[in-house]
């Protein structure tokens, strides 16, 4: 297959990040012929998500020495023309350390994995003997309540409807493959350009989604420590919620209402155009209570910025609230790691080439500085146009490690054994902690669940983000308040994992490289996908100014398959639903059934799952 | 590899669409015909079912199709086993019906035969599936119906059910089916004392005030939770009372007996009165003034000539008897037994307090959100039901607030505020005026006459200079002597028919035209004042002739 690879493309796209993702599916969308090539054997680059045993790898790779031996590669080079060499994506990381907190084996006198319903391969075990086992199953937990309450002080005060599992390293290894750890976890705004393009590119199809179930804050009340709270931001939550008062409720929303079509009352903003966003509260009469919601949890800014910013920010979180649940937030089921990989499969269908764990050695430059293609295990591919994730781009397009000092993001992630703030249903939860009573910085944090693809069954998986260069400094008083120092009521964690990242969303990304060069920024500090699509659609309209980007991709019943001459057949079923028809084309075409039975369009899962956890 | 990809056209898409729709008719007719066949010729089997299974998953409305199926079933129905068996294969298929369309009638008609047809219903299954549907369509009628029928069946207890009323609302506080499922489960599980004038007990009134009142706080737009509000502070008297019981004479010996109700009662709960000295019990023949079935008074014809001593006495019930007076020394005797109560009861401390707290709330939501209907309406109510009378200024302000907002129910609120004058006079009139006297209420813009069996006692009464077109309510003023009614527009005189001690009846500057009109005062041989001057019908030629002739006990007749 390798020989018969063609060696001219219209676009190369050197990167699977999501902007380069985008940018390869626009491209192929409109007929362009795409190649499409990471050094990875996996989709995503620094928007990856991984099982447990391959973040392991993927922490290994980045701790060992980043000395990589570049063997320069042969190339024929014609006269004028210059190689420049790639850099080794790793650059962008540093600080990697990931430490296990829980033990290494499951307790000896225990055998309480046999009662896990995630692990198959002991299930199996368990099918062949189930009354024994299980017989023996129940007698352990039972010896395991007597025992524990003597040895450890937890059992005393344990959650009667639930028992706490203790987690050893080596169980959670096995169900490794239940893990999808993001490296940059993200949500999308219900009204946020991602969602929007999702479904009008129709890659909506490609994806599926959960509901952020509830919006949290850090509320410090007088001199208490502060504890956690939901924020009340629909208005079922401002129903029911008994953190704020019967007048401030009505202040609450009667401020979001006005909030969500400030734009057509601009009279009563005149006076606070340019005036701080916390001024224009007060004028509103909110008290600190709502003011703290408000700020920190709903427009998610810091109270000094100008008043417009914050109500705008206000608008984007309202008008994304219950198109489909209670909060303005989606998450990508299975890891932000799906997003990249939805956008290659459309590249795919309409004829882009993938080729993965294929390392790009040079760029080939001639002397009126244009990329003429690329150099990759010796072969010479030429294209007109060539994108590249920065990270794998030249130093001299994207310097890194250059002063002064660039911006740079702290990343944490957290395995635990109960939620942070436990409720009945499993819980998709977004907190943002702010800079205040002694945080340092602002740090947005996410916990997801077995629920959303993550992890198995009663673990959460918590994500912290926040600007800095040191990850676990940074995080520390975060850490400190959701995992404590082991009370009792707290989560354990049972792995931690921290890293730094060179955020390059800010930096000059154009003027560096050659005109036809196009450089991909990483992963930014902010919570949704807008940077990204914005920076794809830029990218795009360099190269093809007169294209559409992404139009409305044809659904499977509209398309002619070459093979696909029988008319559906009627049968006995009267049914005119489009469902059938779609699996109608399945069934013809075999090779899109996986595809097919994973994709729905984002509306159906949406409403098929309105709360998220139906 | 993927095919070459070729897009289907629109047109192309359409004449697909076409194509298959038309298949589709044919299949579905082809199916129809069979199955009107297999039912002209009674054939009851197992294809049948299959056939109509199908058409009705394509059209689950066609009841025939339905009737025919259940014709079939029991035709098939066998020992309990396979009944059951055949049964629940029905559920399942109604479901798919269900799922097609979830409010067909026919589908959820069908689901409740299966179900009454089971000999062990799957009860706790077909509660899951009401929540279901509830789910996915809060207001579907169809299911709020089976729900409850779900409910009574499988013995689920109220208080579940109140819970689950609680989980719909904070889930949605528009959702009126719930805050009504509510509304009719609170008196089951928190029954009122029966001496209390609430629709639930004291404490359960207290914490669902709290309840709507955060709902209304938090969306004082919607109108669900106002509704349940003010079926919360709405106080409803179960029991009628009797107010008072009387005798008026008109015209020599010849009399009414007159009963006051506090509710409109049907002619059987007027009690039992005897006239004492007549030897045979001599029963009255009651009789509504309005000649409606329920009414508020019930006078009954009584001649002071048949009863020898001048007392009749009265039994309210085998404990009591009260002795009522009708001697000669009174000419225009009434003696009234039982005193008269115009607000009701008086409330509980603790009702009264928490009155006042939703009185509060709603006025502080008033200063947060002016000019919102549902606070004014609900503060018009929570007032009204405080103390009428010492509100009264704010009722009225706020009735004239909510005319202007809410212009299209602008003569409702005109009406409120009649009752609002009327209640208000009523209850001070009460306070000071002596039994039989005069009651006036003359420049209050009345649209409309309320409570005016309060006045049924009333010798003297005048609503002058006032907006009434109606006045059927007067027909209640069986004891009034004089009444004035002069500035209204009023055209029809029919209600005063009945009113046989009436002897002054004043309308100047009224719409009456005809004599017609006046004709209808004929029976009352007590009338012999009357004043029509300034109505169209004192400019006909002979007037003053004509009106003589049609009531010739008149005596004075003012024209001009």
């Amino acid at each position: 297959m390798e020989a018969e690879l063609p060696t001219e493309y219209d676009v190369i796209v050197v990167g699977t990040g999501l902007v380069e993702c985008i940018v390869a599916a626009a491209s192929a969308r409109v007929g362009k012929k795409v190649l499409h090539i990471d050094k990875n054997d996996y989709y995503g680059g620094q928007w990856a998500s991984f099982t447990l045993r391959n973040i392991e790898q993927w922490v290994e790779e980045h701790t060992a020495s980043h000395q990589e031996t570049k063997n320069t590669e042969e190339c024929a080079l014609e006269e004028g023309e210059k190689l420049a060499p790639t850099s080794d994506p790793r650059r962008v990381y540093s600080k990697v350390k990931l430490s296990w907190h829980a033990q290494k084996a499951p307790r000896p006198s225990i055998n309480n994995t046999c009662s896990s319903e995630d692990d198959s391969k002991l299930k199996s075990c368990s099918d062949e003997a189930p009354t024994a086992s299980e017989e023996s199953a129940t007698k352990d937990d039972s010896g395991e309540g007597s025992s524990e309450e003597t040895t450890t002080p937890k059992a005393e005060t344990k959650d009667e409807a639930k028992e706490i599992k203790t987690w050893s390293q080596e169980e959670m290894m096995q169900l490794s493959r239940k893990f999808n750890l993001d490296l940059a976890p993200k949500l999308l705004f219900s009204r946020g350009a991602l969602v929007e393009l999702l479904i009008s590119s129709n890659v909506a199809r490609y994806a599926e989604f959960k509901c952020i179930t509830r919006v949290l804050t850090w509320l410090v009340n007088g001199g208490d420590e502060g504890s956690l709270l939901v924020v009340p931001c629909s208005r079922s939550d401002v129903f029911t919620t008994s953190s704020v008062s019967l007048v401030e409720k009505r202040l609450l929303m009667k401020f979001l209402e006005f909030c969500h079509s400030y734009d057509q009352q601009p009279e009563q903003l005149e006076e606070y155009a340019d005036k701080p966003f916390v001024d224009f509260l007060k004028s509103r009469k909110l008290t600190d209570n709502i003011t703290h919601f408000v700020t920190d949890s709903i427009a998610m800014v810091v109270g000094d910025v100008p008043c417009k910013e914050g109500l705008e920010r206000m608008k984007l979180f309202l008008t994304s609230l219950g198109r489909y649940g209670t909060t303005p937030f989606l998450f990508s089921m299975y890891g932000c790691g799906e997003l990249p990989q939805a956008f290659c499969r459309l590249c795919a269908v309409f004829e882009g080439t993938y080729i993965l764990r294929r390392p790009v050695s040079s760029l080939i430059i001639n002397s009126g500085n244009t990329c003429l293609g690329l150099v990759s295990e010796g072969q010479r591919f030429k294209c007109s146009h060539l994108v590249i994730d920065a990270a794998y781009a030249p130093q001299e397009y994207a310097a890194i490690g250059s002063s002064p000092k660039q911006p740079s993001l702290s990343r944490g992630i957290f395995i635990i054994d109960r939620s942070i703030l436990p409720n009945e249903k499993e819980q998709l939860t977004l907190l943002r902690l702010p800079a205040k009573d002694g945080n340092p910085q602002i740090v947005t944090i996410l916990e997801v669940g077995g629920g959303s693809g993550v992890c198995p069954k009663d673990l959460y998986c918590v994500h912290m983000t926040c600007q800095g260069y040191d990850a676990e400094e940074d995080l520390k008083i975060a850490v400190q308040r959701l995992f404590g120092c082991g009370a009792t009521s707290q989560p354990t964690v049972l792995m931690s994992l921290y890293f730094n990242l060179v955020d390059l969303s800010a930096c000059d990304l154009v003027s560096g490289a050659p005109t036809n060069v196009y450089l991909c920024s990483g992963p930014d500090t902010e919570l949704d996908y807008d940077f990204a699509i914005d920076q794809a659609k830029n990218v795009f309209t360099r190269m093809f100014p007169e294209e559409e980007f992404l139009p409305r991709a044809p659904d499977p019943d509209e398309i002619v398959f070459d093979n696909a001459g029988a008319e559906p057949k009627d049968g006995d079923n009267f049914d005119s639903n489009t469902k059938m028809g779609e699996k109608d084309e399945a069934t013809v075409n075999p090779e899109n059934r996986t595809d097919e039975e994973k994709a729905l369009a984002a509306d159906e899962v949406l409403s098929s799952t309105k709360e998220g956890s139906s | 590899m993927h095919g070459r990809l070729k897009i289907k056209t629109t047109a192309e898409q359409a004449a697909e669409k076409q194509k298959e729709r038309e298949g589709k008719r044919k299949l579905y007719l082809g199916g129809v015909t069979k199955a009107f066949e297999k039912r002209s010729s009674g054939t009851h089997d197992e294809e049948g079912l299959k056939i109509t299974a199908q058409l009705l998953a394509a059209n689950p409305d066609a009841a025939t199709l339905w009737n025919f199926r259940r014709e079939i079933l029991l035709a098939l129905k066998g020992d309990d086993e396979s009944w059951e068996k055949l049964l629940t294969g029905e559920l399942a298929m109604v479901e798919s019906c269900l799922m097609k369309n979830h409010k067909s009638y026919g589908a959820w008609h069908h689901r409740f035969w299966v179900m009454m047809n089971f000999p062990k219903p799957p009860w706790k299954a077909e509660l899951s599936l009401c929540d279901k549907y509830l789910k996915l369509d809060e207001r579907n009628f169809h299911c709020w119906d089976y729900r409850r029928f779900v409910v009574l069946g499988s013995n689920q207890q109220p208080e579940d059910e109140l819970k689950f009323s609680q989980h719909l609302i904070e889930h949605n506080l528009s959702n009126y089916s719930a805050w009504h499922y509510r509304s009719k489960l609170l008196p089951l599980v928190h029954p009122p004392p029966s001496n209390t004038p609430h629709p639930i007990s004291e404490g359960a009134l207290i914490k669902e005030l709290q309840t709507v009142v955060e709902a209304v706080f938090t969306d004082p737009s919607d109108q669900s939770p106002w509704f349940f509000l003010r079926w919360l502070v709405n106080r409803q008297e179960k029991v009628p009372r009797m107010l008072q019981v009387g005798y008026v004479r008109y015209k020599g010996d010849s009399g009414l007996v007159i009963c006051v109700f506090s509710q409109p009662v049907p002619q059987r709960a007027v009690p039992f009165i005897r006239l004492n000295g007549a030897d045979s019990d001599e029963t009255l023949i009651w009789y509504a003034p309005n000649d409606e079935d329920y009414s508020n008074v019930w006078v009954a014809e009584l001649n002071l000539s048949s009863v020898e001593a001048h007392t009749i006495s009265l039994i309210i019930d085998p404990s009591m008897t009260e002795m009522l007076n009708v001697g000669e020394g009174s000419t225009q005797a009434i003696e009234w037994v039982t005193t008269l109560e115009v607000g009701g009861e008086e409330l509980s401390d603790t009702a009264r307090s928490t009155l006042e707290e939703v009185k509060d709330n709603c006025v502080t939501l008033d200063e947060l959100d002016p000019g919102n209907k549902w606070v004014l309406l609900t503060l018009v109510d929570v007032m009204w039901a405080l103390d009428c009378h010492t509100h009264q200024k704010k009722i009225h302000s706020y009735l004239s607030q909510l005319q202007e907002l809410d212009v299209l129910r602008n003569k409702y609120y005109a009406d409120m505020k009649s009752k609002l004058a009327m209640e208000t006079s009523l209850k001070q009139y009460r306070i000071v005026a002596e039994v039989g006297s005069k009651f006036e209420l003359s420049g209050h813009s009345l649209t409309r006459i309320t409570l005016s069996h309060l006045l049924a006692s009333t010798a003297s009464i005048d609503l002058s200079r006032n907006d009434l077109t109606s006045i059927s309510p007067l027909s209640n003023l069986v004891a009034c002597r004089k009444l004035i009614l002069d500035d209204n527009q009023i055209q029809n005189l029919a209600p005063l028919a009945g009113l046989k001690a009436l002897e002054s009846l004043s309308l100047t500057h009224n719409k009456i035209q005809s004599l017609e009109q006046l004709k209808v005062l004929e029976g009352l041989s007590a009338l012999t004042e009357l004043n029509v001057s300034a109505n169209p019908v004192c400019d006909l030629d002979n007037t003053g002739e004509d009106i003589r002739k049609i009531l010739p006990h008149i005596k004075t007749l003012i024209l001009r």
